[in-house]
């Protein structure tokens, strides 16, 4: 494998036309955060295309609410740019301090506060991408068909972004953010139950469950989490200091509707991010379980959620592995992380085995093998679980009219098979099977 | 487009897909609509031997108000889903549409208006979930899906709104749905000088952060009135001071559904996007008489009597939103068309946007 390191448009259009000419595939990287290996080679003799060096903030403006930079400028540094005028960058994954902007959009990347703000394809306005074929195009929403729209989440198949235009949110002037703990995940999922059926959209709605609390209060994110919860639900307002007052009593109210063992709710933003830490820390925390973790990404519909969870605990239980959860209750995104000792080959063994069986699962209820991680390397078999055959065969072709020489990123986010056009075999081994 | 070209309506589903089918192997050119209320706004079909409707594709297949989602062919009105909607206390975020009555699901998202609500999370475009459909080809698929978030696959939805049936032949839509705010404030400015009304509009836009829509509805005869509303429960939206500036004060339920009266009730015949900093230099260019409302993201639908008078001020006078893309972006949009879709509305890209020339062939 060969890597490059370009600093402009022209550089990655050069580059990616001397791919076309040598028949060389490539892959584009930022930071390598990704949880479903979209920016790891799928085999041997590719080049990366490391886009670290292009992390400049272009333009910013205030009165337009909008920032164009380069694909490199970590998620976090947008909005430190942009606090000064009010603003912020709302699409906030648990990796934003380290991850790439570029490699956001790829995967449309979600966090937390998703729920109130949407996802990275409701903040991207325009993107100038490299094509497969080496050409330059510059896109703008609103201007002939949704490519951007289209190419927000194309996990790196259809070519190399190397600028984009994004939409600023105006910051809270009052955030109010509360904690509670339960006795049982089952009240923590009927208070979010409560607060989303409302109407009420709360800018965050978080929930950890006994293992995972245990190990972050273990660990150097402690926040001070109740260790005899069951469950702890984190919610979070944000409003103006006039309308707060509104929505933090029908919140508690709610949030008390189901018995917590405590409450604390907070204003002071030095104690709100202590309690952020806590969950923004959570799956480093999982270290304190196991060597390793194996991060899940279904998605369930919310009115099903406690049924899930319960589901997932039991497909777990017949595999023996250990469960830990963390999930965006709001949207019905379920992170488990399976806990296992990858020294151990029939324990990572077992965690594939009830990984898959969890993804499917999510699947049957109605939900998706994916809310925001993608589906990169990892889940490719459920590609075929979540869509026909018909609909994989149309994806292949939107695919092939990018890159009808399948050089960019091949063998991610399409299975192969008879039916969906050349690219990485499917019996390649997936992720976490052995190393590229 | 010609309306001498008789139009089939496929009773169920299979019908639609074997008659897309039994086109697509005669390789014949075809058009999808809905109603067909906005076929004459739209960029050109191209040149087409048949025309399908979906209007007997009408059912909502699943309502789901725990979720907040639901799935209905594209065929069903826009009016008759608001009204199962308002029955159990839900919404949709976007809205309200002109003249929504006539109009059919597939038609609305397929056109994909500007509207009062329709900025951010509150968009159409944010509103899918899930597309149920047909390539040209008549082959099925499913984007998407019904939860609220999900990226697996590619995102074909974003094609399919404003697309204006270009793409694709969407059949059934999961949309989400939101709470019905109990309560809808609109206050409103006395009429005034348009360039009066446009420095007011911008001095709101920082301050009412949480407001559900802030208009400027541009009233044809070198006036403007600015229209701000708040939605959500009675107790917070009326609790809202009211600026000075903004003396008309109303409260009602039903503002969420209704059109405001300042709005223009004509069909748009231009609409696009504007960056709100630059909004001064579009006022000016804007042809005398012509009426519209610029919303509060810099979205805006106006409506120029002849296409004469748009000419020459910044608006396309093709007669569409004055979107215009960039060579290379044409390209390869012509080039996606080409290899996707050749045969559905040849002639156009988007709703707003035709392929030039004789379309793709």
């Amino acid at each position: 494998m060969a890597v490059v390191f370009p600093h402009t448009t022209e550089e990655v259009a050069r580059i990616v036309r001397v791919c076309q000419d040598l028949g060389a595939p490539f892959l584009a990287r930022g930071s390598g955060t990704g949880l479903s290996g979209g920016a790891t080679a799928a085999e041997e003799g590719y080049l990366m295309v490391v886009l670290a060096g292009m992390r400049s903030l272009l333009t910013l403006d205030p009165e337009d609410r909008q920032a164009r930079v380069q694909p490199g400028l970590l998620n976090l540094r947008l909005s430190e740019a942009a606090a000064p005028h009010g603003l912020h960058f709302a699409p906030d994954p648990s990796s934003q301090a380290a991850s790439t902007l570029g490699g956001n959009l790829s995967e449309n990347a979600g966090g937390p506060h998703c729920f109130r703000y949407g996802m990275m394809t409701d903040h991207v306005l325009g993107l100038t991408l490299v094509t497969a074929a080496g050409e330059v195009v510059e896109l703008e929403r609103g201007n002939g068909p949704d490519f951007t729209g289209l190419i927000t989440g194309h996990e790196g198949t259809f070519g190399i972004v190397t600028e984009i235009l994004l939409r600023l949110t105006p910051s809270p002037e009052a955030i109010r953010t509360w904690l509670a703990s339960f006795t049982s995940m089952g009240a923590a999922c009927r208070c979010v139950a409560k607060i989303v059926r409302s109407g009420l959209t709360p800018s965050a709605l978080e929930v950890l469950d006994h293992l995972t609390i245990q190990a972050v209060e273990a660990s150097s994110y402690a926040a001070g989490y109740p260790l005899e919860a069951e469950a702890v639900l984190l919610v979070e307002w944000e409003g103006t200091a006039d309308s707060l007052p509104f929505e933090e009593t029908s919140i508690e109210e709610m949030l008390l509707s189901e018995q917590p063992l405590s409450l604390e709710s907070t204003r002071d933003p030095v104690q709100r991010l202590r309690l952020w830490k806590g969950r923004k820390g959570a799956f480093g925390a999982m270290g304190r379980v196991a060597p390793d973790i194996f991060v899940l990404d279904g998605v369930v519909p919310r009115s099903r959620l406690e049924e899930a969870l319960e589901g997932i605990g039991q497909i777990c239980k017949h595999h023996e592995v250990t469960l830990a959860n963390v999930f965006h209750a709001g949207d019905g995104n379920l992170h488990p992380n399976l806990a296992f000792d990858g020294r151990d080959p029939h324990q990572k063994s077992r965690a594939v085995q009830a990984g898959m069986e969890i993804l499917d699962y999510c699947v049957e209820l109605g939900g998706s093998i994916s809310g925001e991680h993608g589906v990169g390397l990892e889940k490719l078999d459920g590609m075929r679980t979540m869509f026909s055959e018909e609909t994989l065969a149309l994806f292949s072709d939107v695919k092939d009219l990018f890159d009808p020489k399948h050089l960019c990123n091949p063998g991610k986010l399409l299975p192969t098979g008879g039916s969906c056009g050349e690219g990485a075999s499917a019996s390649k081994p997936g992720l976490l099977e052995g190393p590229p | 487009m010609s309306d001498s070209i008789p139009i089939i309506v496929p009773q169920t589903r299979d019908q639609f897909v074997e008659q897309v089918r039994e086109l697509a192997t005669q390789n014949a050119r075809y058009s999808v609509e809905g109603m067909g209320t906005r076929r004459e706004h739209a960029a050109p079909d191209g040149d087409i031997q048949a025309r399908l409707s979906l209007r007997a594709m009408d059912r909502i297949e699943r309502m789901d108000a725990e979720d907040m989602t639901c799935r209905v062919q594209c065929g069903l009105r826009l009016s008759d889903l608001e009204a199962n909607l308002r029955e159990q206390d839900l919404a949709l975020e976007a809205g309200p549409f002109l003249a929504s009555d006539t109009r059919s699901l597939g038609g609305i998202f397929s056109e994909a208006p500007a509207s009062p609500r329709g900025f951010d999370r509150g968009s159409l475009r944010s509103q899918l979930l899930g597309l149920s459909g047909l390539d040209a080809r008549g082959r099925k698929f499913q984007a998407g899906g019904r939860v609220v978030k999900n990226v697996a696959g590619y995102d074909l939805m974003k094609l399919f709104v404003g697309g204006g049936g270009a793409w694709f032949t969407g059949l059934e839509l999961e949309l989400r749905l939101i709470r019905r705010p109990p309560m809808t404030r609109l206050m409103a400015s006395h009429p005034m000088p348009l360039a009066d009304a446009l420095a007011l509009w911008r001095s709101l836009r920082p301050a009412w952060i949480e407001a559900r829509s802030l208009d400027l509805h541009i009233q044809g005869d070198g006036s403007a009135i600015v229209e701000l509303a708040l939605s959500g429960k009675p107790r917070r939206v009326s609790a809202w001071t009211c600026p000075a500036s903004l003396p008309e004060d109303r409260s009602d339920p039903a503002f969420w559904d209704r059109m405001s009266p300042h709005a223009s009730t004509s069909i748009p015949t231009h609409r696009g996007q504007i960056l709100p900093s630059q909004s001064p230099a579009w006022i000016q260019s804007l042809p005398e008489g012509c009426q519209g409302t610029l919303h509060l993201q810099g979205s805006f639908s106006l409506v120029v009597d002849t296409a004469s008078q748009a000419r020459g001020t910044g608006l396309d006078p093709d007669g569409f939103s004055g979107t215009r893309m960039k060579t290379e972006a044409r390209k390869l949009a012509r080039r996606l068309k080409q290899g996707l879709s050749p045969l559905l509305s040849p002639g156009r890209l988007s709703y707003d946007t035709s392929c030039g020339g004789e379309g793709v062939s």
